[in-house]
């Protein structure tokens, strides 16, 4: 019998996609509603071997995302999938997610029962299973080697640059004057900055991105972003 | 900015220096204020260019110093530079990838140099005809504080001119200079230079001031299409909502309350609404004209599994990650439709979904295990014949494989669709 960690914000939905799961597949199954309480779910598991995370949490801050990772940091052995409806919505996290951690296999939540449940005892069993079809059409068919966690180390160079992600993250309408306020650096800093990380964002598919987009990256890649952020020596 | 000390002060009339261009990340705002102000400086530069030789050509006592004779060229040349580029960046949209630091260094000079040439083509009080200067200083201020994101104070500018070292350091070499010079030369020459600077910071002022009320007027009529878009938006999903979806669900709800269906069939019935739904979802994507051709298959990838057929093989993101039209989205689509539910009702087990794009035609092929079909035997007047007559006589391709058929149809990229497709991330 194997330990799951079934991550939807859709509580009816995931308490039944828990009961099928146990009642059908034997294992045991520990649910989690909403990002914040993942953490707790996973100090009440000994050990994890499935976490299935659903991408869309409207009602909060975050995404799958964080989720994802914050299961991935806690229990590195822990196979990942994601449970999604993967649509136009969330495509842009699914991508993320595919290409920047070890994701098992992708199920599509419109897909019949048995299939989603044949999925999931594939990767308890074997450890992968083939990515839904009705999702595949959203991913790359190969991961580029180069976009890894890894890589976000080189989207903070120095303290000015994780200065101006953080005023990035924090901006609701980003411009040069905005930014240069929140983050007490000069205009043509600012600028300088953006121009010194273009190199390296093309690695996260981002093409001389503008303000907004590096926003909506940070946003999104926010618990991958975030740890360069703290621990440099912000001058 | 509304700093107050030295240092951003400077950083600011650097900013303005740089021009709009070196803070434009974004594809052009291409706003009608945007080109009003952008034309507004090119002709007014232009307009300068011209007066100048009015002047030059009209002045009775022209001076034949060598540097003065080429300053109506070199004053020409360089308005008509700054307004052939303006009307370029109004036309195309781009400035060449000049870094920052070459930006100001390039517009610092050329403003210097248009200075020291208006003056000297329009010397004493023929330097106000250099008005329309003061025209093109406040369009290129408006439109590189839209870029930065920066709120203008024209008002402010005037009293601030008045009181900056610049002007006062100018004003007390004026007063000097005339108390050592009682022949009033310098009342009829550099006093007027004076005059003509002050000229041009209040029609700066008065322009920047007008293009930011056009600004603000155009944001607010763009504020209130959206929010009448979306207004209109919402009522028509409430409708879809109450005549459509409620309906269908109320139906599923009375049957399963009067026992007459089955639960196989309620999960049908479901499975029909959420195919429904997705086929909405797709609709509203084609409104906002940026869908990819995997959104367009998506829901009938799903309508095709929730069917029990087994699906051999779907693209990758980079197969189809292009954007197309929302002309060719919906032919594509409809291909699509028919296509799959072609292999559904035939009793496909298996079906793969193919696309391929050339520089004329986006295709779709979905090979199927329901038995063979030719093309001669498309049974007028049904789906697939309509759709051959749509696409034409050669663009729906029958295919007979080992255990069925395969089917391709060729959706035309031509110019009534010029869009076409474009490989996005």
């Amino acid at each position: 019998m194997a330990q799951l960690l079934l991550v939807d914000d859709a509580s009816a939905l995931a308490e039944l996609f828990a009961l099928a799961i146990e009642s059908k597949l034997g294992h045991s199954v520990a649910v989690a509603v909403a990002l914040a309480d993942v953490g707790d779910a996973l100090k009440k598991i000994d050990h994890l071997d499935l976490a299935i995370v659903d991408l869309s949490f409207p009602q909060e801050q975050g995404t799958g995302l964080d989720a994802l990772a914050e299961i991935h940091l806690a229990c590195p052995s822990a196979k990942l999938a994601i449970i999604t409806q993967g649509d136009l919505w969330v495509a842009q996290v699914l991508r993320d997610a595919w290409e920047l951690l070890p994701i098992a296999t992708v199920i599509s939540k419109s897909a019949p029962l048995a299939y989603q449940l044949a999925a999931i005892e594939s990767v308890v069993t074997t450890g992968s299973a083939p990515v839904d079809p009705a999702v595949q059409t959203l991913l790359p068919a190969t991961r580029s080697p180069y976009r890894t966690l890894s890589s976000f180390a080189s989207l903070v160079h120095h303290g000015g640059h994780a200065k101006l992600w953080t005023a990035l993250l924090s901006s609701n309408d980003p411009s040069y004057k905005e930014i240069a306020d929140i983050s007490g650096l000069k205009l043509n800093t600012v600028k300088n900055y953006r121009a010194q990380l273009l190199p390296d964002l093309v690695t996260h598919g981002l093409d001389e991105p503008t303000l907004r987009q590096m926003r909506d990256f940070a946003i999104r890649c926010r618990p991958f972003l975030a740890p360069y952020l703290d621990v440099r020596d912000c001058k | 900015m509304g700093g107050t000390t030295a240092s951003q002060s400077a950083e600011r009339s650097l900013a303005l220096i740089a021009g709009r261009e070196a803070w434009n990340d974004e594809s052009p705002t291409r706003s009608a204020v945007t080109k009003v102000a952008g034309v507004l400086e090119a002709a007014a530069f232009f307009t300068a260019a011209v007066l100048g030789w009015t002047y030059h050509l009209t002045a009775r006592n022209r001076p034949n110093s060598s540097v003065i004779v080429l300053a109506p060229i070199a004053f020409s040349i360089i308005c008509l530079l700054f307004s052939v580029r303006q009307l370029l960046l109004v036309l195309i949209g781009r400035d060449l990838p000049f870094p920052y630091g070459a930006r100001v260094v390039v517009r610092s000079v050329l403003a210097l140099a248009l200075i020291t040439s208006a003056f000297a083509v329009m010397p004493g009080w023929a330097s106000l005809n250099t008005w329309p200067i003061g025209i093109a200083l406040g369009a290129d201020a408006a439109l590189t504080s839209w870029a930065l994101g920066w709120h203008l104070r024209p008002a402010r500018w005037w009293p601030a001119f008045i009181v900056s070292p610049y002007h006062l350091g100018a004003v007390g070499g004026l007063l000097g200079a005339a108390a050592f010079q009682p022949t009033g030369s310098v009342w009829s020459t550099a006093f007027p230079v004076l005059i003509a600077l002050h000229l041009w910071v209040v029609i700066a002022s008065l322009i920047a001031y007008g293009l930011n009320q056009l600004n603000d007027n155009e944001k607010a009529d763009r504020e209130r299409a959206y929010s009448s878009a979306a207004s209109i938006e919402h009522q028509k999903n409430a409708h879809w909502l109450h005549d459509d979806l409620c309906a269908q669900l109320r139906l599923v709800s009375i049957q399963v309350q009067s026992r007459s269906i089955e639960l196989e069939d309620v999960a049908q019935l479901l499975d029909d609404l959420d195919h429904q739904i997705r086929l909405r979802q797709l609709y509203a994507i084609f409104a906002t004209e940026t869908v990819r051709v995997a959104e367009i298959i998506q829901p009938w990838l799903r309508r095709a599994q929730n069917n029990g057929v087994l699906i051999d093989r779907v693209p990758s993101l980079d197969e189809v990650s292009m954007i197309v039209s929302t002309e060719v989205g919906r032919e594509f689509s409809h291909a699509v439709s028919v296509l799959t539910s072609n292999a559904l009702n035939a009793g496909a087990t298996r079906i793969s979904f193919d696309v391929t794009q050339t520089e004329h035609h986006l295709s779709i092929a979905i090979t199927d295990d329901a038995g063979g079909l030719t093309t001669p035997e498309l049974p007028v007047g049904r789906a697939l014949w309509s759709l051959q007559q749509d696409l034409g006589q050669d663009q729906l391709v029958v295919t007979p494989t080992a255990t069925g058929t395969k089917v391709q149809a060729n959706v035309a990229l031509t110019e009534r669709n010029h869009r076409g497709a474009v490989v996005a991330r």
